[in-house]
């Protein structure tokens, strides 16, 4: 039986292919994180702090005598359900602003001035400012996070709405006299998956080291929820006795937001319709 | 088909311009027509002639500018968003491209499905199916195809799809916006075919637009010549082509090789680009790459006037227009 | 009598793909005269683009195509070459020079950031050596050749300020600059309209009639071919199914296809003084696919006088008179008569 045409050509490509199995690791490791760490996260063992790695504790223990290597599954979890969270809530967002910003000529000024206008905020200080007003918490991290991408993705859908809006079977659906509203769901919607799925790739990995870059700076999730981003920020001042106490964690954001990107581009490529093969 | 009754649609003075107000697009500039009950009434030109532009116009896919455009007497410009909606069941239009005009994602039986339900025709699973069937079959389809996605199709097959997805909302009055062009020749007869037996067997109406001057000879009963969006000439088929009176149809006949390697034609060819419809020429458009032109032309734009009984012809040299059309 | 200019023999192209191997072209032979012009007819699927693609050796690398057959064209020194078997900087000494192609889209196929002096020049200066300005100065002629007015100032001008029929024209001039012997035409007047492509047309006989170069006219367009062909190649499904001088072609069609082609064209639907049919001949059905070919006959699904010799193997293209060929079961062949 032969595979599908995506799966195959994704499987042209080596480097998505590690990225693909890679993130998979990930996710099962994260997923099955009570069968797969030996200990618990939050165990402190003051005797056995600062171990290096070692049969016992593949990835050494942190300053608190707490393993590694289950506080990195563990922390899978939250980083990529903040990351996933995040992803999904400033897609849902910004397509709906796009969409109608793109679809609708009179909207389109007001609504992309104020994209524009948050979007001239560098990343981190908005999603800075934004934790610093909500208070942190893993919920209002998410919030703030989404808030900073929802732009992002609004401009991309937009940008394709106004090319799927012209195209002829639209306008015969128009013709056909269909309402309005089912030609945005049913027409221009799933026309503008491509872009919206490589949007989701990315954000998922902007996400990552977004909310690592926060909670390091101590303005992200709170200090008591093991995010592979406040596993580095809480070790950092032992970085020099004990580097895996940091290296571990730093290699867990970099693989997982590598791994994205990587899928990421390899996505947009497969879908790009240029490359596509004629029907 | 009777002239006598009232026009089914009816365009009066229409215009569209695009782009700035200062330098403006005139792809449509104070075009008249009508067209009877039962009648197809064919729109040729080139480049430039506004002969789509007043396909999708009429239809009110694309707003006037000016002007207006009546069906059964009524100015459909006037009419609410969903009155106007309504109407789009009376009033439909087939495509030049097969490719683009079908959403690559649905397929047929959802794409017919649609456009029956937007109306609350056919209501029901059941009565759907049926009559999505009986659709696929009157354009020469099988059932079985509604299953399928477009992308499954050649060009011609799309084509009767499209014609099937206008048929059910169960129109009156049909655009085809060069249904023909993108289509194998040896395709093109099987949709002519189609198009002939369904506008008998459905009494439509159509506006056939199209720049395939045989094509036209064979499917309408009027025709309508039009040049940077102005009016040229209208008669009825047989008499514009056996003898063209407007010096453009002449030309425009002229340029067209027949299939017929005996036929010879001592013709000269026109000279001359077709002018920018941004920069149309003053007076009469034609003037530019007309044989017969003089300064006259320049001075008023000529009306299109009854010349001889069903014959309109705009130019303002009758005598020319009058003389037996060269051979 | 003399030579043809070009000779193709057997020519076959053939593209592997994921789905299969697809045979563009299969076992194509035809000439073409000194100063004639041969059209290539075809439909889509017909293979008649990359017929003309493989004689040019403009086919993709990425392609990967299988190429074979044997071609004869003679140049202009007098010798007789295979443009198949050329290496490539042979072949592209030939290319623009005394093998030119103008293709159907202008737009796309001029450089939109060079003037359209500098593009003509380019072709010039690289086959026949010479220096900007005299390179400039034949560009000038050659806008001059093809009639484009006030030809000094478009020099200077680039592809999108020209229109349609005029970039057209420039594609021709390009063609021309180096005197071709052959120009292949590659559906040159399909995108411009009726009144344009009468002036295309007319141009292009002009400069025949005054160069005595050959022309290979690829077109789907009948009307064209009666007007302006001297010998018409019929291509279905890239075989040759019928070759014949124009006039014969139209009067006494031989191959099921090209009389089912010629019977549903409106413009031949009513000889004159009749009523008009009520309904069109139509070839019924499509092509089939390229990678699922029929076993014998690739017309015999849509032909209406189908037998079953035509289901067992595919019949050869054998000689029917005089310079005329069809490749059906229901033409006698004839005995090829003494040159």
């Amino acid at each position: 039986m032969k595979l599908p045409r995506v799966i195959r050509q994704l499987m042209h490509r080596r480097i998505v292919m590690v990225a693909a199995i890679v993130l998979a690791v990930i996710v099962v490791l994260a997923l099955g994180a009570p069968w797969v760490a030996s200990f618990d996260p939050n165990d402190t063992a003051v005797l056995d702090r600062l171990k290096g790695p070692s049969a016992a504790h593949l990835m050494g223990t942190d300053e608190l005598g707490r393993d590694l290597y289950a506080r990195i599954v563990y922390g899978a979890r939250y980083s990529l359900a903040i990351a996933a969270l995040t992803a999904f809530g400033s897609v849902i967002c910004g397509t709906f602003i796009g969409l109608v910003a793109g679809f609708f000529r009179r909207l389109d000024t007001p609504l992309m001035r104020i994209v524009d206008a948050m979007m001239s905020f560098p990343d981190i200080l908005l999603a800075i400012a934004l934790v610093a007003i909500l208070g942190p918490s893993l919920v209002n991290v998410v919030l703030a996070l989404v808030l900073v991408y929802t732009p992002r993705v609004a401009r991309v859908v937009r940008a394709s709405t106004l090319v799927v809006r012209e195209l002829l079977f639209v306008e015969a659906v128009r013709a056909l006299g269909v309402r309005t509203s089912r030609i945005l769901w049913r027409h221009i919607l799933p026309n503008l998956m491509s872009p919206i799925l490589v949007q989701v790739s990315f954000i998922f990995a902007y996400a990552i080291l977004a909310e690592a870059g926060l909670s390091f700076l101590g303005v992200g999730v709170p200090p008591e929820i093991p995010t592979w981003g406040t596993m580095v920020a809480g070790s950092q001042q032992y970085a020099h006795q004990a580097f895996w106490v940091v290296l571990f964690p730093g290699l867990a954001i970099i693989f997982t937001a590598l791994s994205l990107q990587l899928l990421g581009d390899g996505v947009r490529d497969l879908l790009d319709p240029k490359l596509k093969k004629a029907a | 088909m009777t002239t006598t009754s009232p026009p089914l649609i009816e365009v009066r003075r229409l215009k569209k311009y695009f782009g700035k107000p200062e330098r403006p697009v005139r792809a449509v500039d104070d075009v008249s027509f009508a067209i009877h009950p039962g009648e197809t009434l064919g729109l040729v030109g080139e480049s430039g002639s506004g002969k789509s532009t007043i396909g999708r116009t009429v239809l009110r896919l694309v707003e006037r500018s000016d002007g207006e455009v009546l069906y059964r007497g009524e100015d459909i410009g006037a009419l609410s968003a969903e009155k106007m909606r309504r109407l789009r069941s009376k009033l439909q239009i087939i495509f030049q491209d097969p490719y683009a005009s079908l959403n690559p994602k649905m397929r047929i039986s959802a794409i017919l499905g649609e456009a029956l339900s937007t109306h609350g025709l056919a209501p029901g699973r059941a009565a759907r199916d049926k009559r999505i069937a009986e659709l696929l079959e009157l354009v020469g389809l099988r059932p079985e195809h509604a299953s399928r996605f477009p992308h499954e199709f050649s060009g011609g097959q799309r084509q009767r799809i499209g014609v099937a997805r206008a048929l059910a909302v169960e129109p009156e009055f049909i655009v085809a916006d060069e249904p023909l062009s993108a289509l194998d020749v040896s395709i093109q007869s099987q949709v002519i075919n189609l198009l002939a037996d369904l506008r008998e067997r459905l009494n439509l109406t159509m506006l056939f637009i199209s720049h395939d001057l045989d094509v036209v000879e064979y499917l309408c009963d009027r025709v309508v010549v039009l040049y940077l969006g102005k009016v040229m000439e209208v008669a009825e088929t047989d008499a514009l082509f056996e003898r063209p009176l407007h010096p453009y149809t002449r030309a425009l006949l002229a340029a067209s090789p027949k299939p017929d390697p005996t036929l010879k034609t001592e013709h000269v060819p026109l000279t001359g680009d077709i002018p920018s419809p941004m920069a149309p020429p003053s007076g009469c458009v034609f003037r530019t790459r007309c044989p017969h032109a003089i300064d006259a032309c320049a001075q008023h734009v000529p009306p299109l006037e009854e010349v001889a009984p069903g014959r309109w012809s705009a130019c303002i040299r009758k005598e020319i227009v009058l003389m037996k059309a060269a051979a | 009598m003399t030579a043809p200019r070009l000779t193709v023999q057997h020519l076959s192209t053939s593209f592997p793909t994921e789905d299969g191997l697809v045979r563009s072209v299969a076992d194509v032979s035809f000439t073409i005269d000194p100063g004639k012009t041969t059209a290539l007819v075809g439909e889509s699927g017909s293979g008649k683009s990359v017929t003309s693609l493989t004689l040019m050796r403009l086919l993709a690398k990425t392609a990967n195509a299988q190429v074979s057959g044997q071609t004869a064209f003679v140049t202009r020194e007098g010798t007789t070459i295979d443009l198949l078997s050329l290496p490539e900087p042979a072949i592209r000494r030939l290319r623009g020079n005394q093998l030119s192609m103008i293709f159907q889209e202008p737009m796309t196929s001029l450089n939109p950031v060079f003037t359209i002096g500098e593009q003509i020049a380019e072709s010039v200066r690289l086959h026949k050596g010479l220096d900007r300005a005299r390179a400039l100065a034949h560009a000038k002629r050659m806008l001059d050749l093809v009639e484009i007015p006030a030809s000094a100032q478009r020099l200077h001008e680039y592809p999108h300020q020209l229109s349609g029929g005029m970039r057209q024209r420039v594609m021709i001039a390009l063609a021309m600059a180096c005197d071709p012997t052959l120009l292949i035409a590659d559906e040159p007047t399909t995108a411009l309209d009726v009144t344009i492509q009468a002036q295309i047309l007319e141009l292009m006989r002009r400069l025949q009639a005054e160069t005595g170069m050959s022309i290979l006219f690829i077109t789907h367009n009948l009307g064209v071919v009666a007007h302006h062909a001297d010998d018409v190649v019929v291509m279905y499904a890239g075989r040759v199914v019928e070759s014949a001088p124009v006039g014969p072609l139209f009067a006494a069609p031989q191959h099921p296809y090209t009389q089912g082609l010629l019977a549903c064209l409106p413009g031949k639907a009513r000889p004159p003084g009749q009523a008009r049919p009520k309904r069109l001949f139509a070839i019924r059905g499509q092509v089939s696919s390229p990678l699922a070919p029929p076993p014998g006959c690739a017309f015999e699904p849509r032909c209406d006088h189908a037998i079953d010799a035509c289901r067992a193997a595919m019949p050869e293209l054998v000689n029917t008179g005089v310079s005329r060929q069809a490749r059906c079961v229901h033409v006698a062949p004839v005995l090829k008569e003494a040159a």
